[in-house]
């Protein structure tokens, strides 16, 4: 396979007549952004609005979605301009109508839940496995996808991330098989393993095990612009017309070409390079972890965790994720501190770790950076006398059962809300998503039952200071719920 | 305005980060461009893929979803330029502005006025909020070949006929310019209680020069959604949704359903250069828009000369539907050359390498840029006056009346949510007549709305959809460019629940 058979692509528009004229837009100026000079540069915009006639764009975006697939190992692909967000909002949109049940993971990714909006669809939520050691949201058993679906038979399809933001990794070959033996729909979000289907030592890719669709970020791993990437269809039992229909409604009409282009560069570099590229990414990485792993009060977590949860059977290599623990501080606190004085700035931080991404783009002069930074901040945290933080001791506090669902999402999304304190929400149904971090697993999302144990728990956190997403009101001192006057007309509307 | 709009924060913040040299062990993968294809990096430039960034665990360069720092600042400089009580930068382009900006003001089952010269994406937004579009006549104007806006008087009517509506939704200006009675027609709607969207992705430079049609805010409306991209030289895909009026109430709807509707990895280049456009704008706007403007108007007196060739002009104005004309777009109609517009377009394109905004049977649309210069406008009429002279005809090439015009469905069965979400067969197109329509059919080159899932497919859509498809320039949509099958409502597996329909009607029944 090459590129090559692929042509004209996104990339490879030769290069224009300087002397073309285009009267196709006001905003137009010199190279076609503002007349301005900015820090931006020129090449960008002058690369923006090169547009090429009509039927060549679109020859262009065909030829694009077809060597997306090849590369990936797909049946069929789409390009995605608007993030992965807008791969899993078409995933839900095509598979489920409304009322129609998905079985999905409690910490799947807001667009998921955006998703089951947008359709009307019922989630049916499993429970992830959480470290209680590392304060880490682990992944699903297989076992726990059977249980659900036993129960649920009447569930069209089951949505899971793998891998996680850190590079947990489920056993995806097992829930495939659980999946398609009653017949149903496995759809991955696997925002952060689109480099696995290069490398045979990194985890099981989702194309390669089966599964029907997946949803992959080509600008978190690989090296395409922010924005970009790709949905993957693998099996013929997702319906072409239904899933082009759905994706109708969330892409723009017209996709931006740097977006298009960089994907296409991203996946050329993949076919010249992988798996070298990625050979040179796991051994940098590995090398950093030896490193860190022997300074004293911090650890990087390698493939070892496996033995030490019931739900994780691999790790992305790529992936450095450091447990500060032994420091005293949080995760929270040793990223910023990383950021501000040692300049090595993290890709996000939990209450006991700091995860790193490590891609093509970074260098040895990188890693060096990470782990001297690592060191130093160990030492002089090792000088300092640990205390130990109020989120730390917060973590114990159980996360309360979930709320019985009373309406659909989609029916609680839309439905009127009144705002009323915490303490006077029991019993009540909620009007939106309470997600606390850690452990970033929400604990209420919209049309379920806002349960006694909930409202303990949340006046619990508010004393606290962790962080609540989701919801309006960030101090968590109000809630919105369902307005009841709803329940007169508008339950079980999910189509409406 | 109220705020100092000599400055670009989130623009310097990114340069500001980009001086500080951290390592990146963050997303985007590419790393300041480090790891992009050479080629690529060539192409766009090394100073664009440094800001390429994403939100830190650093507060530096802010975070679009959760914004209080840079991105909050570039966003109150944008609803101070323009007067809004609060704007969004969207970098998913105004289709799914558009989208947002209905699902923020209709609940399912609301009623959504609005007439057939919408933009297609305007079917989506209907589709995922569960609204009952209600269609305003659509008057195609025969003589020029081109739908006409909502006249104040339509609206009345729809008003009218519709009370409990919610939501009332004008493009401003057409596609092809011309602005409707906005100030009028935004009071009347206000008084009626709807709430006020204007699709301006064509007029976002409005606000920045007197003699432009008035802007959908300055017009008072509620949601006004603009492409900064085609107006004001933001990089594609940048686009503003401005929210007017007690927003305080809205803001919470609109937040939520932003965040359904966007990426959590926004791209800072789109929202950079929308930074950069408002700045621009703001400080040589009505300089550069006096010069397009002047130039545009002498480019539109030396094409109306040419043989075969008239530009659309002030004669639009005694029309009702027209109230002001966007005087930086000229449309120019070909009829008279014997030349059909969409081949005119491509003998420019093929024989000239001059591209144009748009066009349709019988006009080409023409949009002047900032940076536009004399000698192209001499290059433009040069060549309008070759393909003329070497395609043209003698005698025009068809009589008014048989040029093919959309006939628009007037039966709406089921809401477009129920139609699109229910069970669905594929039938050829030209057995599909009496069938309740399952998916949005739209012309992609002209942008119009055709059929709506839930409407009963007519024998004149079909009639027009077969004889467009025959020509190889029109695409009904970007992914299935030919139509030769669309999707119906599967009746036979379809079970009917009362909730689908408007009361009184059934499948198949006269709903409207």
């Amino acid at each position: 396979m090459s590129a090559q058979d692929h042509e004209p692509m996104v990339l490879s528009f030769e290069t224009p007549n300087p002397k073309r004229l285009a009267f196709d837009r006001v905003g137009a100026g010199r190279d076609g952004g503002p007349p301005e000079v900015s820090s931006l540069g020129e090449a960008v915009y002058k690369f923006d609005s090169d547009h090429r006639p009509h039927a060549t764009q679109v020859e262009a975006l065909d030829n694009l979605s077809a060597f997306i697939a090849e590369v990936c190992g797909s049946r069929s692909a789409y390009p995605l301009v608007n993030g992965t967000t807008s791969g899993n909002l078409g995933m839900v949109l095509a598979t489920l109508r409304p009322g129609q049940k998905l079985i999905v993971p409690r910490n799947a990714h807001k667009s998921v839940l955006s998703g089951i909006v947008l359709s009307g669809a019922a989630p049916v939520f499993i429970q992830p496995e959480i470290s209680s050691e590392l304060n880490l949201v682990f992944t699903i058993n297989p076992d726990q996808i059977r249980i659900a679906l036993d129960e649920n038979p009447d569930a069209c399809a089951v949505l899971l991330t793998n891998p996680t933001y850190q590079g947990f990794c489920l056993d995806l070959a097992a829930a495939e098989k659980i999946v398609h033996d009653r017949g149903k729909l496995l759809l991955i979000d696997e925002a952060h393993g689109p480099h696995f289907h290069f490398h045979q030592d990194l985890p099981l890719s989702a194309m390669t095990a089966g599964a029907d669709m997946a949803v992959q970020s080509i600008h978190k791993i690989l090296s395409a612009l922010a924005q970009s990437s790709v949905l993957l269809v693998g099996s013929e039992r997702i319906d072409a017309d239904v899933l082009r229909m759905a994706m109708g409604l969330i892409q723009p009409s017209a996709p931006s070409r740097l977006f298009t282009a960089s994907l296409e560069a991203a996946l050329r570099q993949v076919e010249a390079d992988c798996p070298d590229m990625i050979t040179r990414i796991i051994d940098m990485v590995q090398d950093a972890r030896n490193r860190i792993n022997a300074i004293p009060g911090v650890r990087a977590i390698g493939r070892e965790i496996t033995s030490q949860s019931r739900s994780v059977v691999d790790v992305d290599l790529t992936k450095l994720v450091i447990d500060v623990t032994g420091l005293n501080i949080t995760g929270y606190r040793a990223a910023r501190l990383l950021h501000d004085d040692y300049g090595v700035s993290a890709e996000m931080a939990g209450a006991s770790t700091v995860t790193l991404v490590v891609t093509v783009g970074n260098t040895q002069e990188d890693l060096d950076r990470c782990v001297t930074g690592t060191e130093q901040l160990a030492r002089r945290l090792r000088g300092a006398r640990g205390q130990p933080s109020p989120l730390l001791h917060m973590l114990g506090l159980a996360t309360p059962p979930m709320g019985r669902q009373v309406l659909v999402p989609r029916d609680a999304f839309f439905a009127r809300k009144a705002r009323v304190p915490v303490p006077e929400s029991a019993g009540k149904i909620s009007g939106e998503s309470v997600v606390p971090y850690p452990p970033g697993i929400p604990v209420l999302v919209p049309g379920e039952e806002i349960t006694p144990e909930i409202v303990e728990y949340l006046t619990g956190v508010r004393r606290t200071g962790i962080e609540i997403h989701g919801c309006e009101d960030r101090s968590i001192g109000t809630l919105k719920v369902v307005d009841e006057r709803e329940f007169l007309h508008s339950v079980g509307s999910g189509w409406g | 305005m109220r705020y100092d709009q000599t400055t670009m924060p989130l623009i310097e913040a990114l340069d500001a980060y980009v001086r500080m040299g951290k390592a990146p062990f963050h997303i985007p993968g590419h790393k300041y461009g480090r790891g992009i294809l050479p080629a690529f990096r060539d192409a766009i430039g090394s100073q664009a893929l440094l800001r390429d960034l994403a939100s830190l665990v650093g507060p530096e360069i802010d975070s679009l979803h959760d914004a209080s720092g840079c991105i909050a600042r570039a966003k109150e400089l944008i609803a101070d330029a323009f007067d809004a009580t609060h704007s969004l930068m969207l970098i998913n382009g105004p289709d799914i502005g558009l989208q947002i900006a209905i699902m923020s003001a209709c609940d399912p089952d609301d009623e959504i006025i609005l007439c057939r010269n919408v933009h297609f994406s305007a079917a989506a937004g209907i589709i995922l909020s569960g609204a009952w579009p209600v269609f305003t006549s659509a008057n195609f104007d025969r003589e020029h070949g081109l739908l006409e806006n909502m006249t104040l008087l339509e609206l009345r009517q729809a008003i009218q006929q519709h009370p409990q509506a919610k939501a009332l939704l004008l493009m401003s200006p057409s596609r092809h310019g011309f602005a409707p009675d906005l100030d009028e027609m935004v009071e009347e709607a206000h008084r009626a209680g709807l709430t006020v969207i204007i699709d301006e992705r064509l007029g976002a430079h409005f606000r920045f020069h007197k003699k432009l049609p008035i802007s959908g805010i300055e017009a008072g409306a509620d949601f006004v959604v603009q492409d900064w991209h085609r107006c004001l030289g933001a990089l594609e895909q940048g686009a503003v949704l401005h929210v007017r009026g007690n927003a305080e109430d809205r803001m919470g709807r609109i937040q939520n359903v932003f965040q359904t509707m966007t990426t959590t990895s926004p791209s800072y280049l789109v929202m950079a250069s929308l930074d950069l456009a408002r700045h621009n704008a703001v400080n040589n706007g009505r300089e550069m828009l006096d010069h397009c403007i002047g130039l545009a108007r002498e480019l539109a007196g030396s094409i109306d000369r040419l043989r075969g060739l008239n530009v659309l002009g002030y004669e639009m104005l005694r029309r009702s539907d027209v109230d002001n004309i966007d005087s930086t777009r000229l449309t120019v109609s070909v009829g008279e050359s014997g030349i059909n517009g969409y081949r005119f377009q491509q003998l420019l394109e093929e024989e000239h390498d001059i591209a144009v905004d748009g066009a349709d049977e019988a006009n080409l649309i023409l949009s002047v840029g900032f940076q536009f210069r004399e000698e192209d406008a001499y290059r433009l009429t040069d060549a309008l006056e070759a393909v003329v002279d070497s395609y043209g005809r003698q005698s025009p090439l068809y009589v008014n009346v048989h040029r093919p015009t959309p006939g628009f469905s007037e039966n709406l069965v089921l809401t477009p949510r129920a139609a699109f979400f229910g069970p669905k067969r594929k039938v050829r197109i030209s057995e599909s007549v009496g069938l309740v329509c399952a998916e949005v059919v739209a012309h992609h080159s002209s942008g119009i709305p055709l059929i709506l899932p839930g409407e009963e497919i007519t024998s004149e859509m079909v009639d027009y959809i077969i004889a467009e498809g025959g020509r190889d320039v029109t695409e009904f949509s970007r992914m299935d460019p030919t139509l030769q099958y669309v999707s119906v409502v599967d009746e036979r597996s379809t079970i009917l629940h009362r909730s689908f329909f408007r009361s009184g009607a059934g499948l198949g029944g006269k709903s409207r």
